[in-house]
């Protein structure tokens, strides 16, 4: 996020901008919380720059980790990371308007538009293009960390434990985020110690 | 009270759910069904389906669904029946996304909170990759039904599109939708 841009826009217009962007998202996205990462990582990391590539990372670990549906959660936090309080509730607010206007519209005759040919044929286009999404999502952000033999060993343990096994993708990033304080943290701190004491 | 019955059911599905929209099916389902005897196993069968056929996060479409429902059932509004349920599943983790996000900034100052989440972020491009890769299974190879051919080469044709077209992610979303409809004209279902 660019923090000079952010200062020299007015807070009307980013919330503007905010609603514009996530009432959008909220009328595209199907099925599962990824669809909405791939859109971000589009739309705000590529095309407007909003976010690094890093603090959408941040942003899914803490959604994937806290209570609440992932897009609601990631929604909140760009919104509050370009406008504040306010911004998150913005941002929140305008992806749940459509979802919630549209089961208003559709609830009265859900099975007539459910069984409806053109809609399923629609529908079946989209949802492969949402997997075509995600699958480009998933090479872009594999790009943004370091090829290390670790990191991708991470990475298809993750995956198998999700995918293959069908664990709670929560354990699984709370596995991440431990295995990041002792490889990232406590282990460098410690060869470090041993560095010194061996120097001395 | 209904609404206020309605909003705190749905909050305590909010606070309680964590991993994804998909994670509440159970809760939603044991509240709905068991614990207050508002719908049918069946009538919940459809709201997941239809939850599923319509754009928006899966929890924000399956509490407001839920929400018109019981408030109809109870001959009250149920516009305010759907807000109260929306607004319950999303207001939990709206403030406990404020607040983490106020004190985000002061906790990346501590070395272990970096080092955590470098360590999350293979681990989130894992689970981006078992997003896809669980959706297009689902896709190409439905329950009871044989391989999906059209499908899988139409996953095929639109990826080599975008590797070679410089092409957003709404317009790709569109395209899809418009592409499907296309091919249904021709008998292709995919």
């Amino acid at each position: 996020m660019g923090a000079g841009a952010e200062g020299q826009v007015s807070l009307g217009r980013r919330l503007w901008a905010l609603t514009l962007t996530f009432g959008k998202f909220g009328g595209i996205t199907f099925g599962g919380g990824y669809a909405i990462v791939a859109l971000l990582e589009e739309e705000l990391v590529r095309k407007k720059g909003w976010l690094t590539q890093d603090e959408l990372f941040n942003i899914i670990t803490i959604g994937e980790s806290t209570p609440g549906p992932i897009a609601v959660n990631t929604a909140t936090f760009v919104g509050y990371r370009l406008a504040g309080v306010l911004g998150g509730v913005v941002a929140t607010a305008a992806l749940v308007f459509p979802a919630w206007l549209v089961i208003v519209v559709v609830s009265g005759f859900y099975l007539a538009f459910r069984e409806n040919t053109w809609v399923a044929a629609a529908l079946a286009g989209i949802r492969v293009a949402a997997i075509v999404l995600i699958a480009r999502a998933f090479l872009r952000m594999g790009q943004g960390v370091p090829r290390t033999a670790v990191n991708a060993a991470a990475c298809a343990l993750a995956f198998a434990l999700v995918a293959l096994l069908g664990c709670n993708a929560l354990w699984v990033v709370v596995g991440g985020l431990l295995f990041g304080v002792l490889w990232h943290g406590v282990l460098p701190r410690l060869r470090g110690r041993r560095a010194e004491g061996g120097a001395r | 009270m209904i609404y206020l019955t309605l909003f705190w059911t749905f909050a305590k599905v909010g606070l309680f759910t964590i991993g994804g929209g998909y994670a509440m099916i159970p809760l939603i389902q044991q509240q709905l069904i068991e614990r207050h005897g508002w719908v049918t196993p069946e009538q919940f069968t459809d709201f997941v389906g239809i939850a599923e056929s319509t754009p928006g996060p899966f929890a924000i479409n399956i509490a407001t669904f839920a929400g018109i429902h019981v408030a109809e059932q109870h001959g009250l509004s149920p516009l305010l029946g759907s807000v109260c349920s929306t607004g319950g599943v999303v207001l939990p983790s709206l403030v406990i996304i404020l607040l983490i996000a106020g004190a985000f900034h002061y906790a990346m100052r501590h070395w272990a909170v970096r080092a955590a989440l470098e360590g999350a972020k293979p681990v989130v491009v894992g689970l981006i990759g078992s997003a896809a890769f669980t959706l297009l299974g689902h896709t190409l190879l439905p329950a009871g039904e044989p391989f999906h051919w059209a499908a899988a080469g139409f996953a095929v044709a639109l990826f080599a599109l975008t590797h070679w077209v410089r092409i957003g992610a709404v317009s790709l979303i569109l395209l899809g939708g418009a592409l499907g409809l296309v091919l249904r004209c021709f008998g292709v279902s995919l």
